[in-house]
């Protein structure tokens, strides 16, 4: 998409124009307008998938009008049902090699999905503005946010909340402004076309990239440990990269889209991790998966006083869902699973090594154990998440052929 | 010994370019000018990016060359 004329053109075009029109409807119609174009022309979004998204646009307010009666999360709900089967359906037809409705498991529809969700739980909630000029938000508003061009295909995901604050006052482009964007965009680029490429000769990507039946195609165990330690690096570098290019040309038509990575490689534990990885979605897991169904469970008269379980079923529901929403394979599903597990596990020893110190009156380590047990930890978070690569980049049945294949 | 080629031409203009900042850098230290108090933290940062920016484009330009024009098509006349 980067490399499009359309794409470098409407970004000029919207933070010119977008910042000279007066006020928040107008500018909701030119985004609108403008990413529709763009991912049409430029990234060769299917039409059904753009006529699809722009009908969720205007079947959001409408819905919810529909179902004002409803209690809060019942009527975020009813509205958003139409729109989660439609994704599972879409990635369902992808899963099957189903052509008619393949084109709904495309990358970005997934991106949507979890803003309307966020959408639909936020008014509900009453977490929107009330009095203001993009509250309630008008379909063009709504289109515009979910086709929002910058961001469409890899985050990071705003809220509508964040969304609208830029609808309502442009973020400034002052002279510093302008550095600082060109500075985070070339830095993406960087890392994009630079780094990440350096590691994909010795990752699980380009063992992804081999047909079936070529050697090396089923690596054996070794050659999969060091493929999936590159593979770590080029995902970050690739995925932070494509982050910092879509921040900053966000910031350059007016709107500040939340960040995305903090080094995530430098977190101390599985937690840590999920706290500094792709945090636009991790924000959207906790907030809006993880919170309200830990509260459903805690509700069920079964679950009443075992908060373990509670825990235990919210984390493998929320990172189900996850895996299934990076992608509709077993691979993703059970890579969402090891991180549940890795959760899971690392919540009830960190809850046993708590009580044992206060019931001990244990003081945490100081000085050179502490900066050892800092290094292991963050060590141990690395090849944690490194060799949870495994089932996300390569596909099952190969990994079923390794062993005897190819180091 | 890593076979440098032209690249010395590139290595050798940086280190010079280093030198020529380091000499500048001391002369201003001997004639008793601070050089961080010349900018104010912020400018400070704010050239460290100009820098960077221009590093970085001259980088992604030459791999741009290296990747779309490699020096196979110019070979022989036959680009």
């Amino acid at each position: 998409m980067f490399e499009t004329g359309i794409f470098w053109g409407a970004v000029a075009l919207c933070a010119v124009l977008g910042r000279a029109l007066s006020t928040p409807g107008a500018r909701a119609g030119l985004f609108a307008v403008a990413s529709a174009l763009v991912l049409w022309l430029g990234l060769g979004l299917p039409p059904a998938i753009l006529a699809g998204l722009i009908v969720v646009s205007f079947w959001l307010p409408f819905g919810l009008r529909l179902a004002h009666a409803q209690k809060p999360f019942r009527r975020a709900f009813l509205v958003f049902a139409p729109v989660f089967l439609a994704w599972i359906l879409g990635k369902q037809a992808v899963a099957a090699g189903f052509e008619p409705l393949s084109v709904l498991g495309f990358a970005g529809f997934s991106f949507a999905l979890v803003k309307v969700w966020t959408y639909l739980k936020d008014t509900v909630d009453g977490r929107a503005p009330a009095q203001s000029p993009t509250s309630p938000a008008t379909p063009a508003m709504l289109a515009g946010y979910l086709l929002h061009f910058p961001t469409y295909t890899s985050g990071p995901m705003h809220t509508y909340a964040e969304y609208a604050a830029g609808l309502e006052k442009p973020a400034p482009l002052d002279a510093e402004a302008v550095v600082d964007l060109t500075f985070r965009a070339l830095l993406g680029f960087v890392k994009l076309k630079l780094l990440a490429p350096l590691f994909v000769p010795f990752s699980l990507a380009a063992v992804a990239a081999l047909p079936a039946d070529a050697p090396g195609a089923s690596p054996g165990l070794p050659a999969l440990i060091t493929g999936a330690f590159a593979y770590s690096l080029v995902i970050f570098l690739d995925f932070s990269g494509y982050s910092d290019v879509a921040i900053a040309l966000s910031r350059a038509v007016g709107f500040t889209a939340p960040e995305n990575f903090q080094s995530p490689y430098l977190a101390r534990n599985i937690r840590d991790f999920w706290q500094r990885w792709h945090m636009s979605f991790s924000r959207a897991l906790t907030s809006y998966v993880f919170v309200p169904l830990t509260r459903a469970l805690q509700a069920r008269p079964a679950l009443k006083g075992k908060a373990r379980a509670v825990m235990v079923l919210a984390y493998l529901g929320t990172f189900t869902f996850c895996g299934y929403w990076h992608g509709p394979t077993l691979g993703f599903v059970i890579w969402g699973v090891y991180h549940a597990v890795g959760l899971i596990v690392f919540d009830v020893v960190r809850a046993n090594v708590m009580r044992r110190r206060l019931k001990n009156k244990q003081p945490p380590p100081k000085g050179a154990r502490a900066l050892v047990g800092r290094v292991a930890a963050t060590a141990c978070t690395f090849a944690f998440v490194s060799l949870g690569w495994i089932p996300f980049a390569i596909p099952l049945g190969r990994l079923f052929g390794a062993g005897g294949g190819a180091p | 010994m890593i076979y440098l080629g032209d690249a010395r031409l590139v290595i050798f203009g940086l280190l010079a370019v280093l030198a020529v900042l380091g000499l500048v850098w001391f002369g201003l230290r001997l004639a008793g000018v601070r050089v961080q108090s010349l900018l104010t933290p912020r400018e400070w940062r704010l050239a460290a990016k100009l820098l960077a920016i221009l590093g970085m484009a001259f980088l992604l330009y030459q791999t741009h060359l290296a990747r779309d024009l490699p020096a196979e098509l110019f070979l022989y006349g036959r680009f």
